[in-house]
């Protein structure tokens, strides 16, 4: 066989080879606290949006947080992820600067595990690590307290841990003590009064008034 | 004065990297600076006396980026050497070799090396006259590559359909004529294009490991195999015969000069662009350039060819800074290394001052060794054990390839080889191997 037939074969035959050796190839699933071990190598991982933003040419960095560990997502192109939402990423893992980033070179391997304002959170499960969950979207079920012109408190069912939320009172909403509400807002840190609040600041954000009370 | 005079050692050890990477036939100047990526942590440890002597260690990195830039400005300049005497190109010089061959047959080898030298110092001056307007054109306030961005995918399109569209090899299939071989010749274009594409969608879901722990680009056996290794392979069994070489230093009259700088600006212009653009090469640029030059002399393809590389070269360095991306291996290893500061405004950011230094005194430099290794090689090259070299870079490109990406690295290079082997076994342009970045860019403007 001369060598012009010879690499017709084996191109197209090796390049069809290789393809279904990358179908059995899977990057290896790791958590976020594993990327320093797997630098230059494609890994999935996943994380909760914790920052996001879009740089000037249309790329977007991610910061994402899992297991006590921060990393930055880096994709070209933007994706319409929210703080608080459970991502999964595939992508190469680089180190720029102190950060460790994920280079994800395709919008396509990123994927929303979970909407933040699908998942409702107890009120006790913020308590017992507000940390994991400050400067995130949140969607907390619980009943109101007590009312205020631009505040109210909601409580657990056992009334055992109350938690303040800054709202617009112009929202004409008709909350009442005892009322069950759905409260989507981002969990924050109240410095003023040295306690942990919701807010209700952005478009995304609301409160739903649900038919049983207390 | 001594940072200065530091920017310019560090320069210098580029030139001598380059000139010795630039002499090895089939070495890409992206495989290159994909392994002084990999190897940028050595370096700075390397060099760490000059953080512990109270240099920030900002610095120290943009020394090793100057390093990595003169290197490979100075490797873009002497590569012409080993393609046009030896027989052995790269991928942006396989437009060139027919050429320069032509001329090595009659006896005017020099003469090739130096007219290629020509093109690439007359390219960095130009790009020097060019650098402020084309700040202003691509950035702020013209921002033409945010409009090019709008439209890149049919840029990338348009181009892909100019290369395969311009292919003007002829394959005979079953003894038909007229046009057919024509259009044989481009459906093969096609062929090699697509399963390029489809070869880059595949390696770049295969994870590669260093068995010695160092960064593993993927692209290092894949550019490696596609564009260096056929050459050296096909070279190995080519015994061409060349005449005594005349080594007269080359007199332009005023009809070439004229000709010639119309050659560096067109070309200057296709690297430019080149350098803007993601997925193509100097080769793609060439074909552009010569497409609006109209002319294709031997002497004056081969100043256009070596003026779209070196420019292409250049403006990645500018590009770096106005839309902070890296356009080519080495970009992206000094972006790796230094924090790149936007350059929005008239004055230019100081780090890039000293990286455009590094390529003036890398081009100059460059430009006077190419003469002058060039002439040697016109005198000495019959005593050159060429077949020797050929091996040990063989070699030396599998081992590199094997401890920077393993066995399955040495997989992707074998598979690259042969898909890099057909255009050059049926004689279509080796740039529509470039297929696979080109696809798989198109496929993600989609």
């Amino acid at each position: 066989m001369n060598l012009k037939r010879l690499s017709l074969v084996f191109a197209t035959s090796g390049t069809l080879f290789l393809y279904f050796l990358s179908i059995l190839a899977e990057p290896a699933v790791i958590g976020l606290e594993d990327l320093p071990k797997y630098e230059g190598k494609k890994v999935t991982t996943e994380g909760v949006v914790y920052n996001y933003f879009t740089t000037q040419y249309a790329s977007q960095m991610i910061t994402i947080k899992g297991n006590n560990t921060t990393a930055i997502v880096y994709i070209e192109g933007t994706c319409n992820v929210e703080y608080g939402d459970r991502i999964r990423v595939t992508g190469e893992v680089q180190k720029y600067m102190d950060d460790w980033e994920i280079i994800v070179d395709n919008k396509k391997n990123l994927e929303i595990v979970q909407k933040w304002n699908n998942l409702s959170f107890p009120i006790w499960q913020l308590a017992q690590d507000p940390t994991k969950y400050l400067d995130l979207n949140v969607n907390v079920t619980g009943y109101i307290e007590s009312i205020f012109d631009s505040y109210f408190y909601i409580v657990d069912i056992e009334n055992k841990t109350s938690l303040v939320v800054f709202y617009d009172s112009y929202l004409g909403l008709s909350l009442y003590p005892g009322k069950k509400v759905c409260v989507l807002g981002k969990f924050v840190f109240d410095e003023k009064n040295l306690r942990y609040a919701l807010d209700i600041c952005d478009e995304q954000h609301g409160i739903f008034l649900e038919a049983n009370g207390r | 004065m001594l940072i200065l005079l530091l920017v310019i050692f560090f320069c210098l050890l580029g030139v001598i990297t380059g000139i010795a990477t630039g002499l090895l036939p089939g070495l890409h100047v992206n495989n290159i600076a994909l392994i002084l990526l990999s190897l940028s942590g050595a370096f700075v440890s390397a060099f760490s006396f000059l953080t512990d002597s109270g240099f920030p260690s900002d610095f120290v990195f943009l020394l090793i980026g100057v390093y990595i830039i003169s290197c490979s400005i100075a490797h873009t300049v002497l590569d012409c050497i080993p393609s046009f005497f030896l027989g052995a190109p790269d991928p942006d010089t396989a437009l060139s070799v027919l050429p320069a061959h032509a001329l090595l047959m009659e006896g005017k080898g020099f003469e090739a090396v130096s007219l290629s030298a020509m093109g690439s110092y007359g390219a960095i001056l130009f790009c020097f006259l060019l650098l402020i307007p084309i700040r202003f054109v691509i950035g702020s306030p013209v921002f033409f590559y945010e409009t090019l961005r709008e439209i890149m995918l049919f840029v990338l399109i348009a181009i892909s359909i100019l290369m395969i569209g311009t292919e003007k090899s002829k394959i005979p299939v079953f003894g038909l004529k007229k046009y057919w071989p024509n259009i044989f010749g481009m459906i093969f274009a096609l062929f090699v294009f697509l399963l390029s594409g489809f070869f880059g969608f595949v390696i770049f879901e295969i994870v590669v490991d260093s068995p010695i722990g160092l960064e593993s680009p993927v692209l290092f056996p894949a550019l490696a195999g596609l564009f260096g290794m056929p050459t050296l392979v096909t070279s190995l069994m080519t015994k061409p015969v060349v005449p005594e070489q005349n080594l007269d230093d080359v007199v332009l009259d005023s009809q070439t000069k004229k000709s010639s700088i119309v050659s560096i600006i067109t070309g200057s212009l296709g690297g430019i662009l080149v350098s803007i653009i993601p997925g193509i090469t100097s080769a793609t640029g060439t074909v552009i350039s010569m497409n609006i030059r109209g002319e294709s002399s031997k002497r004056q393809t081969i100043i256009t060819l070596s003026a779209v590389n070196t420019a292409c070269a250049f403006f990645v360095v500018i590009m770096m800074f106005v839309i902070l991306r890296s356009r080519s291996g080495a970009a992206l290893a000094v972006m790796e290394l230094i924090s790149v500061e936007e350059w929005a405004d008239i004055l230019m950011p100081q780090y890039l001052c000293y990286l455009l230094i590094s390529v003036l005194l890398a081009g100059t430099f460059a430009y006077f060794l190419t003469l002058c290794i060039g002439k040697i090689f016109a005198r000495k090259f019959a005593d050159i054990p060429y077949s020797l070299v050929v091996k040990l870079t063989i070699s030396m490109v599998v081992i590199l390839v094997f401890l920077f990406t393993g066995f399955m690295g040495l997989l992707i290079l074998l598979i690259a080889t042969f898909i890099g082997l057909l255009p050059v076994e049926f004689g279509v342009r080796r740039s529509h191997c470039m297929g696979v970045l080109l696809i798989p860019i198109i496929f993600y403007f989609i």
